[in-house]
């Protein structure tokens, strides 16, 4: 066939259509055009027409049923409901549609029309065009299917990076566990349980479930007898995920208060934890076909995975931090109530990740009624000292409720501390208290530790008790001192953090420590040990390189 | 009403309104009465009508008072939330948190208070542990943001959301905001509605986009610095230059804490405050501290030294500053 437009444009003609009529013009291009008399019931198709439908020139039936049947049955519905609303009201319409060609092959058609009205308000003729739109269709498709699938691959990967974060943020077992509930249901399924093996000999676990119509997951830590449908599916679990049988088992939750999932039109998978070749856990997951969103088993795999990692960092942080809290105990251990004394710890480990240092402290009561007051401080830092320290701790009481005076206390603990292979050193200082009706008669003694302080009545002063460091010579020297402690008046003990806190290059020293003390004697001992720990905090801009301990054995009346 | 001795005790140190004096509920302690009690105590200290001992006996009684409380008014039944509250890194006065423990406690939320004196460093191990869903970081004291918006960006990384509340946060949410945290409640029954909504609420730091902020960095790296210079000048070993350092070193947390907030309020306030200390009490007056800070802040900190320049100024009297 002959193009036309080009013939004429490539002539340079005047009149570059020449006499072909606007009609026939479009007709070249593959626009079709037809016209509808509602009176006579007809419908006039043109050649183009004819031939984008498919058909021979001048075979079309002239009817608008026949128009009708060409339309792709999917498509018909919603074309005449387009029609038959402009042929109510006039005017301009656009419609999409496939048609079936007599070959039985489906085209995509573009079509355009008005229709006008008679006085009476009833169609009285309609014409419009109709052109193929196959190829720009597919092609339009073709893009946005891939830029859904685009989006829809970037929103996964976006919602994986924040799994992982959010999932490794926590080193809790219980939080990790809720949060990949949380991730799983409704993002990835309807709903979901998590079932975590606990590192515990008695067998303990953990199961955690989130529905899509939960705000947030439930969760249940309890033994094998406790959460049996648990511990059944821990055992079922063949370590590959699978599409899981016998549901009664897989859909129970064991949780008070929330009823065995429903399986609905959902597949039940289950994907197993793994950690270091062995299976930790398992999830077990609704999947529903949701158009909106991936909620494939890959998907479930892939954030399964992540989880199954941040359980097994959460388990190996809780058996150290287990080992680790047993150093710590003296930090939750009240201090004791002795009638007659008031007594106050303040103690501030320097700025480790952890709280555990060298220092140690103790108050407990000796066989003959009276009180021990104990402040100690190990050479070394971290968890060396700390064990250190525990161990001086336990060798100190039992030293103190075998010896008769805190002189012979220090010199067992000595032997005690030099017996020990890891060869700890130790400076301490001991206050043996007898609290009695006009005030307290208080033994000093002290190994190698900064002196005691007296405060009382507008002033303070050292106590000279002195001695050698313990763990270091078999032959120690101490040098205790006795001191009648009024009421109102107090002894106040301190680690070496205390005095060598610095400002600059300046050292807070006794001198401050002093002053400070003084500053808030009249009150409980609670405000002096506070003190103190707010005035080296400040002086060292809150960043003290050592432990800071201060002790303060303030005698009360103890009618009070 | 029975007998109840730690409210009568604390009455007895801290006087307030009648109206005030019978609690009925938990609110009306840890809301009303302990607040306007404590505010009265720091009137009196501040004017040098008590001594610091007495204070702290205040504070101590007022301890004592909140416990009962939340013993006497327990209503509702726990819940599997779990919330540690803390206090702002370097805050010492526990009661603040103590108070927002116990009205968390009494409202059905598992609440623990971190250890005294915790470092922010510290605190993502006590989160671990335990595995909270909400950390609540107390602050009293406006100079003291500096060691809060630390437990903020501690707790954030855990990725544990944070609350923020207590005086120093003011009466809006601003300037938790400015420090990364997820919410802000003005008290527990607002932290409490709080927790359920934040549970799964994720949460990442980030840090304020602001001329004050990066100033704030910048003077947080440069610290050591400001210190070395301070204690060279403050320091000369004379009884009493502690109180001097203490001075500044308040002097220098609340010009940080204000470049934190964009505000420079705080060290105004600062400034105001430690004044009145001077007129009433054996204080150094702030226009020794200021002039020194003034020095000893390194040049490129434009906005910080404007600011201390300022309230140099303002504490000299309406006298034009030495150029």
């Amino acid at each position: 066939m002959a193009d036309a437009v080009n013939d004429a444009d490539s002539a340079g003609d005047q009149v570059p259509f020449g006499s072909r009529t606007p009609m026939e013009l479009l007709g070249n291009i593959g626009v079709g055009t037809w016209q509808w008399h509602p009176a006579a019931g007809a419908v006039t198709w043109d050649e183009t027409t004819e031939r984008v439908y498919g058909l021979e020139a001048g075979v079309f039936e002239g009817t608008f049923d026949a128009f009708v049947e060409r339309i792709h049955p999917e498509d018909r519905d919603e074309a005449l409901a387009v029609i038959q609303k402009v042929a109510e009201q006039g005017g301009d319409y656009s419609i999409r549609h496939r048609a079936i060609l007599p070959s039985g092959e489906t085209r995509w058609l573009e079509g355009q029309g008005r229709i006008l009205l008679g006085d009476e308000g009833s169609p009285v003729a309609g014409f419009g065009i109709v052109y193929d739109i196959t190829d720009r269709y597919m092609n339009e498709l073709e893009r946005s299917e891939l830029m859904a699938k685009e989006l829809a691959s970037r929103e996964e990967l976006h919602f994986l990076i924040d799994a992982g974060d959010r999932l490794t943020g926590t080193l809790n077992t219980e939080r990790v566990a809720e949060r990949l509930a949380d991730l799983i249901a409704p993002r990835v399924a309807a709903a979901c349980i998590v079932d975590v093996r606990l590192d515990d000999p008695a067998g303990w676990v953990l199961t955690c479930v989130k529905r899509e119509e939960d705000d947030a997951p439930r969760i249940e830590v309890g033994s094998t007898h406790q959460l049996l449908a648990s511990a059944d599916r821990l055992a079922m679990s063949t370590g590959a995920t699978a599409v899981a049988a016998n549901p009664d088992v897989w859909l129970r939750t064991d949780i008070p208060g929330v009823p065995a999932l429903e399986l609905a039109d959902a597949n039940l998978v289950a994907v197993p934890l793994m950690s270091h070749g062995t299976r930790i856990g398992n999830v077990v997951a609704l999947l529903r076909d949701d158009p909106e969103r991936s909620t494939t088993p890959e998907l479930l795999e892939a954030i399964s995975k992540r989880g199954a990692v941040a359980l097994a960092h959460a388990e190996l942080y809780a058996d150290r931090s287990r080992f680790i809290s047993m150093f710590q105990t003296r930090e939750t251990r009240p201090t004791p109530e002795v009638p007659g004394l008031d007594i106050a710890i303040h103690y501030r480990p320097a700025t480790d990740l952890v709280r555990l240092s060298g220092d140690l402290y103790d108050v407990f009561r000796l066989a003959d009624g009276t009180w021990m007051v104990a402040v100690g401080d190990v050479c070394g830092k971290g968890v060396v000292a700390a064990g250190h320290a525990e161990l001086c701790r336990s060798a100190l009481r039992a030293a103190a409720l075998s010896a008769e005076d805190p002189k012979r206390t220090l010199e067992v603990l000595n032997r005690v501390l030099l017996g020990e292979d890891s060869r700890p050193m130790l400076t301490a200082a001991l206050l043996r208290c007898e609290p009695g009706p006009s005030g307290t008669r208080v033994v000093v003694a002290s190994a190698g530790h900064p002196p005691a302080i007296h405060v009382g009545h507008g002033e303070w002063h050292e106590l000279d008790a002195s001695g050698t460091m313990l763990g270091v010579t078999p032959e120690p020297r101490f040098d205790v001192t006795e001191v009648h402690l009024e009421p109102g008046a107090a002894i106040v003990l301190y680690s070496d953090g205390v005095t060598e806190g610095r400002f600059g290059r300046a050292f807070f020293g006794i001198e401050r420590l002093g002053q400070t003390l003084l500053g808030a004697w009249s009150g409980p001992a609670s405000g002096m040990a506070e003190d103190v720990g707010a005035a080296v905090d400040t002086w060292t801009s809150g960043d003290p390189l050592d432990d800071v301990l201060v002790a303060v054995v303030k005698a009360v009346d103890s009618n009070e | 009403m029975s007998e109840w001795p730690e409210l009568t005790r604390y009455l007895s140190m801290a006087p307030v309104p009648a109206e005030d004096a019978h609690p009925e509920s938990l609110d009306d302690v840890i809301d009303v009465l302990v607040p306007r009690g404590q505010r009265e105590v720091g009137r009196r200290w501040e004017a040098n009508e008590i001594t610091v001992a007495a204070e702290h006996a205040a504070t101590k009684a007022a301890a004592a008072l909140v416990r009962s409380a939340a013993a006497r008014f327990r209503t509702e039944p726990m819940s599997g939330l779990k919330v540690l509250v803390t206090c702002a890194d370097g805050e010492w006065h526990g009661l603040a948190a103590e108070t927002v423990a116990s009205g968390l406690a009494s409202r059905g939320v598992r609440t623990s208070l971190a250890p005294a004196s915790t470092h922010a460093a510290q605190l993502a191990s006590l989160v671990h542990d335990d595995g909270y869903h909400a950390v609540a970081v107390s602050c009293s004291l406006p100079a003291n943001l500096v060691g809060a918006r630390k437990m903020v960006v501690a707790a954030l990384d855990t990725g544990t959301p944070v609350i923020a509340g207590g005086t120093a946060f003011g009466a809006d949410d601003t300037r938790a905001r400015l420090l990364g945290a997820t919410a802000w409640a003005p008290n527990a029954a607002a932290a409490r509605s709080l927790v359920d909504s934040l549970r799964t609420a994720s949460v990442e730091f980030q840090a304020a986009d602001s001329e004050a902020q990066a100033e704030y960095t910048f003077l947080e790296a440069t610290r050591s610095d400001v210190t070395d210079c301070l204690a060279e000048r403050l320091v000369d070993g004379s009884p009493g230059d502690h109180h001097l350092v203490n001075a500044a070193a308040w002097m220098f947390r609340s010009l940080l804490a204000g470049l934190l907030c964009d505000d420079p309020s705080i060290l105004s306030h600062q400034v105001a405050w430690q004044r009145r200390r001077a007129d009433t009490a054996d204080a150094p007056h702030p226009r020794t501290i200021l002039a020194t800070l003034l020095d000893c802040l390194p040049r490129e900190a434009a906005l910080a030294g404007e600011w201390v320049d300022a309230a140099l100024q303002a504490s000299v009297g309406s006298k034009p500053a030495m150029q």
